[in-house]
Parts: C-alpha cells; sequence; structure tokens
C-alpha cells in the first residue's frame, strides 16, 4: 500500500520547516471536521424524509 | 463536394443529400441570416470590447499588470461573449419552431450541429481577431511568439469552445430560463480549455524560454477533439422528439 | 483494530447492496439494515478516527481529518461514476428509472463532494496555514461541484419529464469526460509550482480504520441513493399520471406531442 497522494502536501509542510515538521494541536479542526460530516449526514438523511414519498404514490414504483 | 454557394440555402431534390452538404446549407443559411442584419457581430463586438474596457477599470491603470495578464482577459471576453453568441444562434431556430422545420426538412441532426458548430467557431474567431488590436491599444501587449502561433492558438481555443458551446446552447434554448442555464453549465465545462487557451496565448504574447506552448495546444486539441466528437454523436439525442 | 474487521463490514455492506438489487422483494428491509450498519459504523469510526488511531509523527493530530474526508471523496466519485454509467444507459435504454437513478446519483455524489471538498478546506488550514490552495486535487474538485450543481440546476428548468431525462444524460456524459481533461489542465496549471511524490507504508491501524469509515459510508451512501431514487421515481410517476401537473403555459416552447 503505497502512501496515498493527499498525504504530499502535508509532507511537502513538513519538509518546508525542518525541526518542526510535527503539527502539534490542531484538534479545534478535527472537531469542525467531523462535526461538519456529523451534521451534513445528519441534515440530508432529514432532507430525504421531509421529501419521501406519500401515500399516493403507486405501488409498483415503490 | 457541391458548392453550397449556388443552391442560396434552399435545396429540394428527390433524394437525400448527405451529411456535409446538409451541413454546408445549415452553415450558410446561418450565415446568410446573420449577414442581412448584422447585428450579432455587431453586438458581440461592443460587448467583448466593452469587457476589456471593463476589466482595465476594474484592475486600476497599471500597465505592467494590465500587461501581464492581457491573454486572461482576452478569453474571458471571448468566453462572456460566446455566451451571446450561441444563445442567439439558437434562438433564431427556437423561434418559429424552425428547427422543427429542419428536422422535417428532413435534415439529419449530425448535420445541424456541424453547421451551427462551424458557423459559431469562425462568429468568436473574427471577434478575437477584431479584439487583438484593442488588446496591443489598451493593454500595451506586444506579440513576441508570432502571429501566426496566435492565430493558432485563438482558432483552437474558439473552436474549443464552439464545440460543447453549441451542444448545451441547444438544450438550453428549450429549456425555462435559457439565458440562466447556458452559462451555468457551459462555464464549469470550459476550465480545461480556457486554462489552456489562456496559458498558450499568454506563452505567445509574452514568450515561451520554455517550450510549455506544445502541450497546452495538445490539451486543447485533445478537448476539441473529445468535444467535437461527443457533440456529434450526442446532439441527435438532444433535438429529438 | 485488525484489518479483517474492516474487510467484514465492507463486505456486509457490499452484499447487502447485491442482495437488494438481486431479490426485489427484500428491498423493503435490506436499507433499513444499511442504514443501522451505516449509523453505526459512523459512530464507531468516528470514535477510531478521533480516540484510537495514533497521532501521526508528521501531522499529529490534524491528520485524523482524513478518516472523514477521504471516503466522502471516494463515495462522491462513485456516486457520479454510477451517475455517468445510468446516463449512457438511458440514451439505449429510455427507461425513466435510469433517469431517476442518474438525478439520485447526482445528488448524492455531490452532497458527499460538497462536504469532502470543505474538509480539506477545513485541513488546509492548520497544515498549509490558509483555508484554500489552489491544489489540483482541490480545485478540480471544486470545479467538479460546479459543473454537477449546473447538471441538477438543468433538471430545474426543464418540465417535460422525457426530455428533461434526454438532456440531462447528455449533460451528464458531457460532464463526466470532462473531469479526466479538468484533472490534467489543473496540474499542468500548477506545474510551474514545487510538488512532491511521496511514498511510503500506511500503518495498518490507519488504514483498517479508513476502510472502516469507507464501509460505512458506502452503505449511507447507498442508503441515501436508494431514498433519494424512490423520491424521483415517486415524482416521475406523479408528472406521468398527471398531465395537468405539467404548467399549463409552455409559452413559446414548442410543444411536440410525440
Amino acid at each position: 500500500m503505497t502512501a496515498p497522494t493527499f498525504l504530499i502536501p502535508l509532507l511537502w509542510a513538513a519538509e518546508l520547516k525542518p525541526g518542526e515538521g510535527l503539527i502539534v494541536g490542531g484538534w479545534e479542526f478535527v472537531w469542525a471536521a467531523w462535526g461538519v460530516t456529523w451534521a451534513a449526514l445528519a441534515l440530508y438523511a432529514l432532507s430525504l424524509w421531509l421529501r419521501r414519498e406519500t401515500s399516493e404514490t403507486p405501488k409498483e414504483l415503490r | 463536394m457541391i458548392d453550397a454557394s449556388a443552391e442560396r440555402g434552399i435545396a429540394f431534390r428527390p433524394q437525400p443529400i448527405g451529411l456535409f452538404h446538409s451541413a454546408a446549407i445549415v452553415f450558410w443559411k446561418d450565415l446568410l441570416i446573420e449577414w442581412r442584419t448584422r447585428a450579432r457581430l455587431n453586438a458581440l463586438i461592443f460587448f467583448a470590447v466593452a469587457t476589456l474596457l471593463l476589466f482595465s477599470f476594474a484592475l486600476g491603470p497599471d500597465t505592467a499588470l494590465l500587461r501581464q495578464n492581457a491573454a486572461g482577459y482576452l478569453w474571458l471576453g471571448i468566453l462572456f461573449a460566446s455566451v451571446l453568441s450561441l444563445g442567439e444562434s439558437f434562438r433564431v431556430e427556437t423561434e418559429n419552431s424552425s428547427m422543427d422545420g429542419l428536422k422535417l426538412a428532413p435534415v439529419d441532426a449530425r448535420a445541424v450541429f456541424l453547421g451551427k458548430a462551424v458557423g459559431n467557431g469562425p462568429m468568436l474567431f473574427a471577434l478575437s481577431f477584431v479584439l487583438l488590436p484593442i488588446l496591443v491599444a489598451l493593454y500595451d501587449v506586444s506579440i513576441a511568439g508570432g502571429l501566426a502561433a496566435l492565430v493558432g492558438v485563438l482558432a483552437l481555443g474558439c473552436a474549443a469552445i464552439t464545440a460543447p458551446g453549441t451542444i448545451y446552447a441547444a438544450i438550453a434554448s428549450n429549456a425555462r430560463a435559457r439565458d440562466v442555464l447556458l452559462p451555468l453549465l457551459l462555464f464549469p465545462l470550459l476550465v480545461p480549455a480556457l486554462l489552456a487557451s489562456v496559458k498558450a496565448s499568454a506563452l505567445v504574447l509574452q514568450g515561451d524560454p520554455m517550450h510549455q506552448l506544445g502541450s497546452w495546444l495538445g490539451l486543447l486539441a485533445g478537448f476539441n477533439l473529445i468535444y467535437w466528437g461527443l457533440g456529434f454523436t450526442l446532439f441527435p439525442r438532444v433535438v429529438e422528439d | 483494530m485488525p484489518t479483517w474487521t474492516s474487510y467484514v463490514l465492507l463486505l456486509a455492506v457490499l452484499g447487502l447492496f447485491g442482495v437488494h438489487l438481486a431479490v426485489p422483494a427484500t428491498r423493503a428491509w435490506v436499507w433499513k439494515v444499511l442504514a443501522v450498519l451505516g449509523v453505526g459504523g459512523v459512530v464507531s469510526g468516528s470514535y477510531l478516527a478521533l480516540a484510537v488511531a495514533p497521532a501521526d509523527h508528521e501531522m499529529g493530530d490534524v491528520y485524523r481529518i482524513m478518516f472523514a474526508h477521504v471516503p466522502e471523496v471516494w463515495m462522491a466519485l462513485l456516486a457520479l461514476c454510477v451517475n455517468f454509467g445510468a446516463s449512457v444507459a438511458f440514451l439505449f435504454r429510455k427507461d425513466l428509472s435510469l433517469d431517476a437513478l442518474s438525478e439520485a446519483c447526482a445528488e448524492v455524489g455531490l452532497f458527499f463532494g460538497t462536504i469532502g471538498v470543505l474538509l480539506g478546506a477545513i485541513w488546509g488550514r492548520p497544515t498549509w496555514g490558509v483555508w484554500w490552495d489552489w491544489d489540483p486535487r482541490l480545485t478540480t474538485a471544486a470545479i467538479m461541484l460546479v459543473v454537477y450543481s449546473g447538471y441538477l440546476a438543468l433538471r430545474k428548468f426543464v418540465d417535460d419529464p422525457e426530455k428533461r431525462a434526454t438532456w440531462s444524460a447528455v449533460v451528464g456524459i458531457i460532464a463526466a469526460s470532462d473531469l479526466p481533461i479538468l484533472w490534467f489542465s489543473v496540474r499542468w496549471w500548477r506545474s510551474l509550482h514545487q510538488r512532491q511524490s511521496g511514498a511510503g507504508k500506511m500503518d495498518p491501524t490507519i488504514w483498517s480504520i479508513l476502510m472502516w469509515n469507507t464501509a460505512a459510508l458506502m452503505a449511507l451512501t447507498i442508503v441515501f441513493a436508494y431514498q433519494r431514487y424512490r423520491i424521483a421515481q415517486a415524482t416521475r410517476a406523479r408528472e406521468v399520471a398527471l398531465p395537468s401537473a405539467l404548467p399549463p403555459d409552455s409559452g413559446d416552447v414548442p410543444s411536440e406531442a410525440a
């Protein structure tokens, strides 16, 4: 398994600053990213539920 | 090929006529409509020139900056004008249901695509030629790579806008809110062509020490090949009933 | 965490989807199982990504965004591939349910693509120092989102179901064929800037957590696409059943009674 290329900019950023390659902290970004993911999944599921088919839909199309 | 100009746009024959012949007739018909009013090309030129002027107002009178970005402004001007041109080229068919008449003639839908696309391409090409001296005057550019190379880039770039533009204009002309829809569909699709055209033009205008022009022209040629092919194949589906 | 657990989840998701496709009678309940697997997988996958995965020795904790970002982008590409396939198939078969499938997949793909790009921007801030970099991947993905937004906008602007289906299929094919060209052009555009080519081994724990989240999001993708497909089918059924539901004033648009 090769290193995924999406890590490359990170490697590059790490190499630009020799000696301080380790990015410390950044948890707020991690929480923001996962928060966006959870919220978006929940909201999209909600929107699908609100748009769901009603009883007037013919049975054979379900 | 039979001389299309002798037909004067009207051809009634017992036997079906060939694809390229009917494409030439569609092309000639559009050219005739355009020539009788000359409204479209005039409007396009004024619109594109106004766009070029507006860019310099938006960025301030910094000549060095304007010269450096001249290729980008040229292509944005052409791109914005192309939407007007493409929309207009199908408006004449939507009005009075002329497209139905064309289909009943019967004209092969692929011939309509070729005729329309070959009509739109030179229109943009002519426009870009009118814009060149204005570019030189307004932005103080010099053509370092020679006029022949620039003509090649302009021709390839205009053809690249035309092929997907023609098929999308045919779709948008029948939809609601066609003026919104065409740029919405076309602009993001043309990003590769725009990038390649701007880069290639900039290399021609400012010199090409690294010999990168070839790869950008290759990209443009590939884009053209794919979209002329796709347009030719898919256009009958767009205008079918 | 052993890698095989992730593969078991992935296979379970794919297997259930296979059952869903092969046996129509199971369609009433299979999606519910997939939904449970998806929600459970995302909850546990979030825990694995945030708490179990070891901090990376170069990127620290920030790389934990990757566990959400990468599967989202993969799912977007998957959905858009299905959109392309359904578009091509529609032009051959003229089956409106294929059009419903393209519509569903385009919307789900756009949804995952949007949050994927958003997470890419959130990732860019601590690592590049800016929210947005004109990185080929980010740029291509962003333009891809605009292309497919145009595709969905087209659907809203055409009322006749048959025409909408055909034109959407054409636009779907053209949009999909633009993506590889877009990718190359944006890469060349950026080629004056230095780029690194790195290759190495990925930690097996990290890989298995990534796969776990991928499987979970795939389950959710299938559920979303299926539910969106049902909505699209219901809309079509209404449109076909009630011609009066079409706007009466088609105005200047010539109406072909074919």
